[in-house]
């Protein structure tokens, strides 16, 4: 039982502002991702609820407890260092049993009673082998388990991680995605992870706030943020490639509403035409996994020209130009199934699919209804 | 409440320190500017002009009665004090330098060093004894070795004669901090990437060149540090001076803290003695300061 | 290719030759005045210390170990006194000043910091007069207590320096974590960041304990009463003004410089790393 909830935080650095009045509720249980950019104020928010920086202005309440002005020991959180911060000169048993040593009077355990934990912990981490060696000793995934294991033993109410993993290798990396996750659904323990990565956000997260120039731009399902971003920056930010966005402006034709943009115009759907008026600019993003690639003209399909293949074995990414006659270039990316060659030059036809297209607006980068 | 907690810890941290720092140097050394001023009728500046001006030779700063009569030396505590750095700063750094680049060639290196080092390690007051003893007629390997090649007019005590003893001093002096000046080029050249001396000489430059032009300058914040400590130890010598002349032949060899030891001890006039530290003090504070400049811009910095 | 091969060769010779001449002259003081010490003076003043075959003797240690004028037993026991105190009080009490240095920001740090730097550069010439009244107001003249408090003192400032730029490279994750694992201040402090610091503190002590046994001019300006001189005094009294008994002086210069030259074989990384580190960026 352990919920978070962050009102209205403030944190400035000198003149710099980290975070700037970041309201967010993490659930109990829930695993929550803080994504974004490197700067962004998501290490400094975290920071916030550890206990390790105190905000300018806001309230941090862990179960509805005010715990602004707490001391991190007060807290009942545990955290995981990006590069595990493990003492040097302890044992990894020592190591693990640092949290429950330091409060072995208050919590009336016998040194047996806390080893006995380290072991069962170091258990569940596959990691019994390991007690007796010096962090120094260790391999990276090694240390990582080792950090995980200190911030599990003493059952805490909320797990904080920042960037455990990124000091991994890229294999070992997806293998720790997959335990880390199983681990805090056996446990069930509230988890705040930041992290910069989005694949990791997005294969791990029951839900992602992603943050950028410290503040909250959405929070949702990983489904949320991915098909139904509510800021251009989050549809940008978010998918590899990310979403291509057109400029484009409203027209109003026979009380018609039409997006015209560069080498295609459409009329736009009733059910979001009371958000808009003519002559707006708007932002078009489209996905590039949503597009089909024909190679005969359609109707309705958007002519372009091939100007770079990536081969990414199954699939290609295809860099195109979709305005080819009008002697700019408007480039977008679309990834499709290796099955056809292509090569660049070669005109192709677009199929976008419409219910999947996301609306901005180009003046607040907000997405239109 | 944290910033209190935090407050309270500088606090107690800092306390014991401060106190002592202020008690034991930082009130001396206030003290002792008060003192330098502090004459028989009042205060001024009389301490500082009757130290400057003094002409006996085992007290004279700059000007000792003999300069006119007969042959320098002795020419004066501070000039002395003038030539050890002149001398002593330029050996020791491409003494120091030369050696820990040719170390890297050189079989059993680290006991190289070692030996180098021994200088840093022991007391300076046998430092002192040990330059005596290096320069004596009998047991002296350099008298004697003088003597083998026939140099008669050198192979006595250097230390005994006005002409020999102030350089037997500072060439001792170079035997004993050699050892400073090649650990920390050294080191300055252990953290410095091979592939700058690998570039230069694929670019065609000899050894000498790859020396002067490219490692030289690479290594030149070792050299501040060398010269700079060198200067602080040259400027404060007293120990081996102490223990191997006294100053003497006749003021040969008087340095600044020792013409301050002797007001001190001697004469049991504190006045003249807290303004020779002064002007000592004041003396220091030009390679100090070059120092503390180039320390402080950063740490200013950090947070 | 081979000519290059053989002048590269005569280089690498040269050099080795070099170096290995300058080391061995570099060592011949310690091996003349080892040589000395260990054999009677008559037979090394007739015939040279470099005659390795004659009388071999320790009368010349025995003598300078309980001289009767300057016994170096009792000025051993007195430096032992003095050095050590000298050495732990103002590592503990700089350690905990350059951690706050190192880890909080606080009104005056930088003018304190350049404070300490100022002494640093300061000759201790500079401190004496006044000192020598205020050890006798409080009563602490020709007292090794009086000694230990101002080489206390006078190694302050250095050693602060040393540890807070020793303290700026450790990793502050760890304290973090210690901090969120509830760990107090004073537990962090004396249980995570001391352990961690065990090579510095190493060099500290090595090199302060170096610079008391063998400071001179504090102790010859301080101590009066030769019951109470330490070891650096005493050899240097051995030292008549007119005559010197090189067999005696020889002796007593080894004892003195053996402490410190135990511990550098002991520690010799540490050393060289303090002499280095103290130096090398701020």
């Amino acid at each position: 039982m352990a919920r978070v909830f962050l009102e209205n935080i403030v944190k400035r650095f000198g003149k710099v502002v980290a975070v700037d009045h970041i309201n967010l509720e993490v659930h109990d249980k829930e695993f929550l991702v803080l994504l974004g950019p490197s700067g962004c104020g998501k290490t400094t928010t975290l920071r916030i609820i550890a206990g390790l920086e105190f905000p300018d202005e806001g309230r941090v309440y862990i179960d509805d407890k005010d715990v602004t002005d707490l001391e991190p020991k007060d807290r009942d959180v545990a955290m995981v260092f990006q590069n595990y911060a493990l003492y040097p000169h302890l044992t990894v048993r020592d190591n693990i049993a640092f949290p429950l040593m330091i409060r072995r009077k208050q919590l009336g355990l016998t040194r047996e009673e806390i080893y006995r934990r380290v072991l069962d912990v170091a258990k569940l981490l596959r990691i019994e082998e390991l007690l007796d060696r010096k962090p120094g000793q260790l391999s990276g995934g090694q240390q990582q388990r080792v950090a995980l294991a200190r911030a599990l033993i003493r059952r805490p109410k909320v797990w904080l991680m920042d960037e455990p993993l990124s000091n991994l290798d890229a294999l070992l990396r997806l293998q720790m995605r997959a335990e880390l996750k199983r681990l805090q659904r056996e446990i069930g323990i509230t988890t705040i992870y930041v992290t910069h990565d989005q694949a990791e956000a997005m294969s791990m997260a029951d839900r992602i706030a992603v943050m950028n120039h410290g503040r909250i731009v959405q929070v949702g399902t990983p489904d949320d943020i991915y098909f139904r971003p509510r800021h251009v920056f989050v549809a940008t930010f978010i998918g590899a490639p990310p979403m291509n966005i057109i400029r484009c402006i409203t027209v109003l034709k026979n009380d018609k509403l039409y997006l015209s943009c560069p080498g295609m115009e459409r009329e736009i759907p009733r059910g979001i035409t009371k958000y808009l008026r003519g002559d707006m600019e708007i932002l078009l993003g489209i996905r590039p996994e949503f597009v089909d690639v024909y190679k005969e003209p359609k109707p309705g399909a958007i002519r372009a020209k091939i100007l770079v293949v990536e081969p990414q074995g199954s699939e290609l990414i295809l860099n195109l130009n979709i305005s080819p006659e009008s002697g700019e270039e408007t480039i977008i990316k679309v990834k499709t199934r290796a099955l056809r060659r292509y090569s660049p030059g070669e005109i192709v036809y677009l199929e976008p699919d419409w219910t999947r297209v996301s609306l901005f607006d180009a003046k607040t980068g907000k997405a239109i209804a | 409440m944290p910033r209190r907690r935090r407050t309270r810890l500088v606090l107690i941290f800092l306390l014991p320190e401060l106190a002592l720092i202020l008690s034991f140097v930082l009130v001396p050394i206030i003290g002792t500017f008060i003192i330098s001023f502090k004459t028989s009728h009042g205060y001024g500046v009389g301490n500082y002009y009757s130290v400057i001006t003094e002409r006996s030779p085992d007290r004279a700063l700059v000007i000792p009665e003999n300069i006119i009569k007969a042959q320098p030396p002795p020419w004066g505590a501070l000039v002395h004090n003038i030539i050890w750095v002149a001398i002593h700063v330029p050996v020791v750094v491409f003494l120091g330098l030369t050696l820990a680049y040719l170390l890297r060639d050189v079989v059993g290196s680290s006991i190289v060093k070692s030996i180098m080092f021994l200088g840093m390690v022991i007391p300076m007051v046998v430092g002192g004894l040990l330059i005596r003893f290096m320069f004596d007629s009998d047991l002296g390997v350099i008298p004697v070795f003088l003597r083998e090649l026939g140099i008669k007019s050198l192979a006595h005590t250097w230390t005994n004669y006005p002409q020999t003893a102030l350089i037997a001093l500072i060439l001792g002096s170079v035997w004993l901090w050699t050892g400073f000046s090649l650990t920390v080029y050294a080191a300055a050249l252990e953290s410095l990437p091979k592939s700058y001396i690998e570039a230069a000489r694929v670019d065609g430059a000899s050894d000498f060149q790859i020396f002067f032009k490219v490692v030289f300058p690479l290594v030149k914040h070792a050299t501040i540090i060398v010269v700079v400590m060198t200067m602080l130890w040259d400027l404060k010598i007293f120990d081996i001076v102490f223990v191997s002349t006294r100053g003497g032949p006749g003021g040969a060899t008087n340095v600044m803290a020792l013409v301050m030891y002797n007001y001190f001890a001697r004469a049991l006039d504190y006045g003249k003695s807290a303004a020779t530290a002064v002007i000592l003090a004041l003396i220091s504070l030009i390679p100090g300061i070059w120092f503390i400049r180039r320390v402080v811009r950063p740490s200013a910095e950090k947070r | 290719m081979r000519r290059r091969g053989k002048k590269r060769l005569v280089k690498y010779l040269v050099i080795n030759i070099v170096v290995w001449a300058l080391a061995i002259l570099w060592i011949l003081p310690f091996l003349g005045i080892f040589m000395v010490s260990m054999r009677p003076f008559s037979e090394v003043i007739v015939k040279g210390w470099w005659h390795i075959i004659g009388h071999y003797t320790l009368k010349n240690y025995l003598d300078a170990w309980s001289n009767p004028s300057s016994p170096l037993k009792v000025g051993f026991k007195n430096s032992f006194i003095v050095t050590v105190p000298a050495t732990i009080i103002p590592l503990f009490i700089a350690a905990l000043a350059a951690y706050v240095f190192a880890r909080f920001s606080f009104p005056l740090r930088t003018m304190l910091f350049i404070m300490l730097l100022v002494i640093m550069a300061m000759p201790q010439q500079m401190t004496v007069v006044p000192l020598f009244f205020m050890l006798n107001k409080i009563g602490l003249y020709d007292k090794l207590e009086g000694l230990i408090l101002i080489h206390s003192a006078w190694g302050l400032a250095w050693i602060t320096f040393f540890l807070k730029n020793f303290f700026d490279t450790l990793p502050r994750e760890i304290e973090e974590a210690a901090r969120v694992d509830g760990a107090s201040d004073a537990h962090i402090f004396f249980r995570i960041v001391l352990p961690m610091s065990l090579p510095a503190i190493a060099s500290v002590a090595a090199i302060q304990f170096t610079w008391v046994w063998s400071d001179f001019f504090y102790a010859l300006v301080f101590l009066v009463s030769p019951q109470n001189y330490v070891a650096t005094l005493q050899v240097a009294t051995m030292k008549g003004q007119y005559y010197v008994d090189w067999g005696l002086l020889a002796a007593g210069s080894i004892l003195t410089m053996s402490v410190p030259l135990i511990l550098y074989a002991l520690l010799q990384k540490y050393y060289v790393r303090g002499m280095v580190g103290w130096t090398v960026k701020g």
